[in-house]
């Protein structure tokens, strides 16, 4: 019979789990030897993940000794009606360490089990891939990781110039941000932004304050619906209808910082969605897994703006991956060959733990 | 034929003044270097010249050699055409261009390499950013890809012009996918055949070792003692077909399609039905995104999911690199000499056509003003990809561009005309002149760069043409260097005779199973038309209608039969008769939506065989097409009558005997067609035992008295095309387990199962031969159980016998006869689930090779 490759996507949505713990850690921790402990079916690492050295530590003397450690984990299930066999996938799921996020702890589970290898793409993802050719009815991917995180600020590179002088800056040395200034499928930039009639960054603003206040504006002026959209919406309709989710917000902000000469980037990653410490009402699109932006500063900085939640992406915010739009990041990229009936459910659940 | 020459005046033959060409400098004397051929040429006589030219066109027909132009949709074959006066370049021109040619792709390699890794070059501010970036060949899933010996190219090819005043300027780079060289073989081939007495009197290097050349360097790269070196191809209808199979079969290697490979544990394999062979060397002739759609977001379904990650890990070399397109971006031509500089600290030596990207508002200002006297151009080569414009498509191309570069000016580049110089050409009986152009190739890597003495030579259609686009409607010219002191060309040969190199091996190869596959199932659907046209046509032969009810009864389990087999599971669940039978005959007979009509077995067989075009004969595909269409023909209307759907099933009986018949007479009787009849036979068996599956129980419950259905057994045999057989077997009227024995244990007739399975049998072994195949795992193994199983069934305790004269109904109550009923379902059902689990077997062994362990 023919057969079909078919793609599997990977959906966002997905459910939280309400058992957060409040800490915060007063002693390093050491790793647990069997964490590291590698063999063919599980990778774990946190070394391993690639710092950017480049990016200097956001430095706020008061909040320097706060961090907070959370437990994530990310479990993807496919259930195949009939058997699928020649299954290959990539993932895009492990948490970076780099100036705002330490990873302490990794674990990988697949099932069926298969040998897994990982490289760093374009963009310095850590990316595993795997491929289970044998028939299979299901597949799982199980993803556990303990991650240190610090608060964030707006780097004093943004405080002190305008607009323009960003923009000449960065006109200077475009090598390291040119992709991220141009137009891709899921981000079309200049006439889709034409319906707001809206000029939104203006070149004699200060950079942060412009910044900020386009977080702000795409924070009160659309409005967040859980499920009113699929990773396949155009962001024209998110923009027809005002509505959309984190995913539709972030490539929104792309699309509205690229056209203005402002390189960004689309960041996946997981949030805590309530604050557990106080009784803070809940945090938007706060399904665990998230998106948000990051802008690219003249100094070589990136700072986190969650549009979704108007604030700077910090100590609750958990970055994975990062990439031109959503299409980079996908947790999941995979084929597998069988029928097209597939079931899939995702668990996502982000946990503050006390040390 | 080209068309007739406008401007320049027709030569008599005899006195071949030679012109302002590369033959000479305007008087009668002709160049040194050329003078013998020149002379040679005078000497023959107008119709030999004529008779050599026919010659040609002769053996081109005969070697069946065609380029393919214009668009998929309407993939056009020519002739190809060859001139009979070769193009012979300068020795002292060549030694100088063959240098510049060798620095400028070494000079692109390292732009490869360098744009895959630090980008160095955009670092510096040699070339801007998003020449690189904005490139759709750029594949930034290939960032960090390390190539073998940093080889990101193999085989390249540029574009040339030659002024009029001598110089050589390169106006294209083919460094990704170069066509073009299968025909420069052909051309020296096909001339030297035609006119040898041409060769005589002047020595020129030969270009037939380039292939094997190819071959070794490709060798060079793999780790393995008796590598794996596969061409690897797009699926469907070819542009260049005809080179690739040109190519494969002179360098030996396989042709195969990205459904023929699979990743397993980070290594490829290519999978024929002898099992999983491992892939070392991949010659890429096909665009990369298309390859792979984990890593490329556009590839959309078709590709080696994970092959490039086997790339990145090692496991495969794939040459030329993944993402080389981004040398072949025009806009980069502008750049040529500066990349040269910066990678070789060298001074170009071979200069590059003035070319204008209209990205640049100045440039476009002075393109737009000076646009009668420019050539525009893609950036990408994308849009132009093995396109190739005949004169009439060449106003097409002008208006195409010129809309392109209002549009997307940064999209379009532009080179002012060069005037070419122009070299002899034979058209009918006289000598014109006419521009020429060049594709030269070069092969780097395996410590030996090297450029094809020689080359691709096409002429314009008219002496005053500028247009240096892939013009091939002007024909091409066998392409000459003269060996430069005139002895025997050795020098260069020999070396590299010498030099160690690493045996390229001829290994034999397996059908692969993609190919296997297609045939398998084309063997099956013919079939299962086949056989369902038979059925059909014996069932609407009864007068539904003017039928009793108790008639009805005894024809219904025949109908239920064929309802089974044909998987309408639904129908055949109904105990009692339908009374519109006519309308599941229309159903199975003409209903496209049907995955189980004849007309859909017919579209899915013809889809296996476009699949798999190259390996079967034109004339099957052609009575395939034939089935197809005619099927196609037949309106689908609501009340077609029970005389126009015998009509077609006999016309299915008699398509499928010629296509089975044309198939087993034209084809070779190799993997591929021991695949054909195993899924002819397997589907046959399937199918019978699925019929008699629904008649033996009511038949069997026929002996008691509480049923008085009785079906009609002697349709059955007809159905099946067994009744002749019966009688001759029995002489008697029909009884069940007679029917049951010929049907299921009977060697002989072609719808028995026992017959199916034996038949099987040497089919299988030639497949089974030198695979790992064993036990439970092996197809041959279960076949041959089902027939020991079959041959010692024991059938007379599993019927009631009747005797027609004397009542013995009475010894046999109807609690056993239920029973014995219960028995024999059992048995067929058990038939049904080994058959079915033979099919499984086989895809595992081998076509999916899911269980296989990977050698």
């Amino acid at each position: 019979m023919p057969m079909n490759y078919l793609k599997m996507r990977s959906s966002v949505t997905s459910r939280l789990r309400q058992n957060n713990e409040i800490l915060y850690l007063a002693t390093k921790w050491s790793p647990d030897p069997e964490w590291y402990r590698g063999n063919n079916e599980f990778l774990s690492h946190s070394a391993k993940c690639r710092p950017d050295s480049c990016l200097n530590r956001a430095s706020k003397s008061a909040a320097i000794h706060r961090f907070m450690i959370f437990r994530i984990t990310h479990k993807t299930v496919y259930r195949y009606k009939t058997p699928a066999s020649e299954s290959y996938g990539e993932l895009r799921n492990c948490p970076q360490s780099n100036h705002a996020q330490t990873v302490r702890k990794r674990r990988l589970q697949i099932e069926p089990k298969t040998p897994l290898r990982h490289y760093y793409d374009f963009f310095g993802n850590y990316v595993e891939f795997f491929s289970i050719p044998k028939r299979h009815e299901t597949l799982s991917v199980h993803s556990t990781a303990e991650v240190e995180t610090t608060p964030q600020f707006m780097p004093d590179a943004a405080q002190t110039i305008t607009v323009a002088e960003a923009r000449q800056i960065l006109q200077t040395r475009q090598l390291n941000h040119y992709v991220y200034l141009r137009p891709t499928s899921m981000v079309p930039l200049h006439q889709i932004l034409q319906p707001f009639k809206r000029d939104f960054i203006k070149s004699s603003q200060p950079l942060d304050q412009a910044l900020l206040q386009l977080n702000q504006w795409i924070y009160k002026n659309m409005k967040y619906q859980s499920g009113s959209t699929t990773v396949s919406t155009p962001l024209e309709t998110v923009i027809r209808k005002r509505t959309g989710v984190c995913q539709d917000f972030a490539h929104l902000m792309l699309s509205i910082l690229r056209t203005y000469g402002i390189p960004a980037r689309y960041v996946s990653g997981y949030i805590e969605a309530y604050d557990p410490e106080t009784a803070d009402p809940a945090l938007v699109g706060a399904t665990a897994s998230h998106a948000w932006v990051e802008v690219y500063l003249p100094g070589g900085h990136w700072v986190g703006l969650d549009p979704t939640n108007n604030q700077i992406a910090g100590e609750r915010h958990v970055r994975v991956a990062v990439g031109r739009d959503y299409r980079d990041v996908s947790p999941l990229r995979g084929t597998y060959k069988g029928a097209s009936d597939q079931k899939l459910q995702v668990i996502v659940s982000v946990t503050r733990k006390r040390s | 034929m080209p068309r007739k020459p406008t401007a320049s005046p027709a030569r008599s033959l005899n006195g071949f003044i030679i012109r302002q060409t590369e033959f000479g400098d305007g008087s009668t004397k002709p160049h040194d270097f050329v003078k013998p051929l020149v002379d040679m040429l005078r000497k023959s006589g107008r119709k030999q010249l004529q008779q050599r030219q026919a010659r040609i066109r002769n053996l081109s027909r005969e070697l069946d050699t065609h380029f393919t132009s214009g668009q998929q949709q309407s993939l056009e074959e020519h002739n190809w055409q060859l001139d009979t006066i070769p193009r012979v370049i300068n020795p002292e021109e060549w030694r100088h261009l063959e240098a510049g040619l060798l620095q400028r792709a070494q000079a692109f390699n390292l732009l490869l390499a360098d744009v895959y890794d630090k980008r160095r070059i955009i670092q510096d501010g040699v070339i801007p950013c998003e020449l690189v970036f904005d490139d759709p060949t750029f594949l930034l899933a290939c960032q960090g890809i390390k190539q073998p010996d940093h080889q990101f190219i193999t085989l390249g090819a540029v574009d040339l012009v030659r002024s009029r005043d001598g110089r050589w300027q390169v106006t294209t780079n083919h460094y990704a996918l170069p066509y073009g060289i299968s025909f420069v073989l052909q051309n020296r081939r096909m001339l030297s055949q035609a006119f040898p007495e041409v060769f005589e009197p002047l020595p020129i290097h030969p270009v037939t070792g380039f292939t094997s050349e190819l071959a070794e360097v490709l060798t060079s790269y793999a780790t393995t003692s008796n590598p794996l070196i596969v061409m690897l191809t797009r699926a469907g209808l070819q542009n260049n077909q005809f080179e690739e199979t040109f190519l494969a079969r002179r360098m030996g290697v396989p042709l195969v399609e990205p459904g023929d490979l699979l990743v397993r544990n980070n290594k490829v394999y290519l999978k024929t039905v002898g099992g999983l062979e491992r892939v070392d060397v991949i010659y890429r002739r096909t665009n990369s995104r298309g390859l792979d759609p984990i890593a490329f977001r556009s590839a959309g379904v078709l590709g080696v999911p994970g092959l490039l990650n086997c790339v990145r890990k090692g496991t495969v070399k794939v040459m030329n690199a993944f993402g080389a397109g981004i040398a072949d971006n025009k806009a980069l031509l502008p750049y040529s000499d500066r990349i040269i500089k910066y990678y070789l600290q060298e001074k170009p030596l071979l200069a590059t056509a003035p070319t204008f990207w209209c990205r640049d508002p100045d440039q476009l200002d002075y393109v737009k003003t000076h646009i009668d006297r420019m050539l525009l151009k893609p950036v990408h080569r994308q849009r132009d990809a093995g396109r190739n414009y005949t004169t009439g498509q060449r106003q097409t191309y002008v208006r195409e561009m010129r809309s392109l570069l209002e549009q997307h000016p940064e999209l379009v580049v532009a080179q002012p005309f060069i005037d070419a110089s122009q070299s002899p050409s034979l058209y009918k009986d006289t000598v014109v002149h006419r521009p020429a152009y060049l594709r030269a190739f070069c092969l780097l890597g395996n410590g030996h760069d090297q450029v094809l003495p020689g080359g691709l030579t096409r002429q314009a259609t008219s002496a005053k043409s500028y247009h240096y686009i892939a013009d091939l409607a002007g024909g091409a010219k066998d392409t000459w260097i003269p060996v430069a002191d005139g002895k025997a060309p050795a020098a260069t040969t020999r070396k590299a005779l010498i030099r160690a190199r690493k045996r390229v091996e001829q290994r034999s190869f397996r059908a692969t199973s993609r190919v296997a596959e297609q045939l398998y199932w084309m063997g099956r659907y013919v079939e299962r038309s086949e056989h369902t046209g038979r059925m059909i046509r014996i069932l609407i032969e009864f007068a539904w209608g003017s039928l009793s009810e108790r008639e009805r009864r005894n024809i219904w389990p025949l109908w239920q039969g064929a309802a089974l087999s044909t998987g309408m599971t639904e129908l055949a669940r109904k105990t009692a008769p339908t009374t519109d039978v006519l309308s599941v005959a229309r159903t199975l007979v003409l209903d496209a939506r049907k995955s189980a009509s004849i007309i859909s077995c017919a579209q899915s067989a013809l889809r296996n065989g476009s699949e798999i075009r190259e390996f079967i004969t034109p004339e099957v595909w052609s009575t395939l097409s034939r089935f197809a269409a005619a099927m196609d023909a037949i309106p689908h209307k609501s009340r077609s009558s029970a005389t126009r759907l015998q009509d077609a099933c006999l016309h299915v009986i008699d398509a499928t005997a010629l296509i089975n018949g044309t198939i087993n007479r034209t084809m070779p009787h190799d993997d591929g067609w021991e695949c054909y009849r195993i899924g002819i036979l397997l589907e046959r068996a399937i199918s019978t035992v699925n019929v008699l599956n629904a008649v033996i129980p009511p038949t069997i419950l026929s002996y008691s008295d509480e049923h008085d259905q009785d079906p009609d057994l002697t349709s059955l045999l007809r159905m099946l095309g067994s009744l002749d057989a019966y009688q001759r077997e029995y002489r008697s009227r029909t009884y069940l387990r007679q029917t049951i024995d010929l049907l299921w244990k009977n060697q002989e007739i072609p719808s028995s199962l026992g017959f199916c399975l034996f038949q099987m049998l040497p089919h299988l072994t030639a497949l089974e031969q030198g695979t790992k195949l064993r036990g439970r795992r092996s197809p041959l193994n279960l076949i041959t159980k089902m027939h020991k199983s079959i041959e010692s069934l024991q059938t007379e305790p599993l019927f009631p016998k009747r005797n027609i004269d004397s009542d013995l109904l009475e010894s046999t109550p109807l609690k056993k006869i239920e029973a014995m009923a219960r028995k024999a379902v059992a048995i067929s059902q058990g038939y049904i689930q080994q058959l079915n689990h033979a099919h499984e077997l086989l895809e595992d062994a081998f076509f999916s090779h899911l269980s296989s362990t990977a050698k």
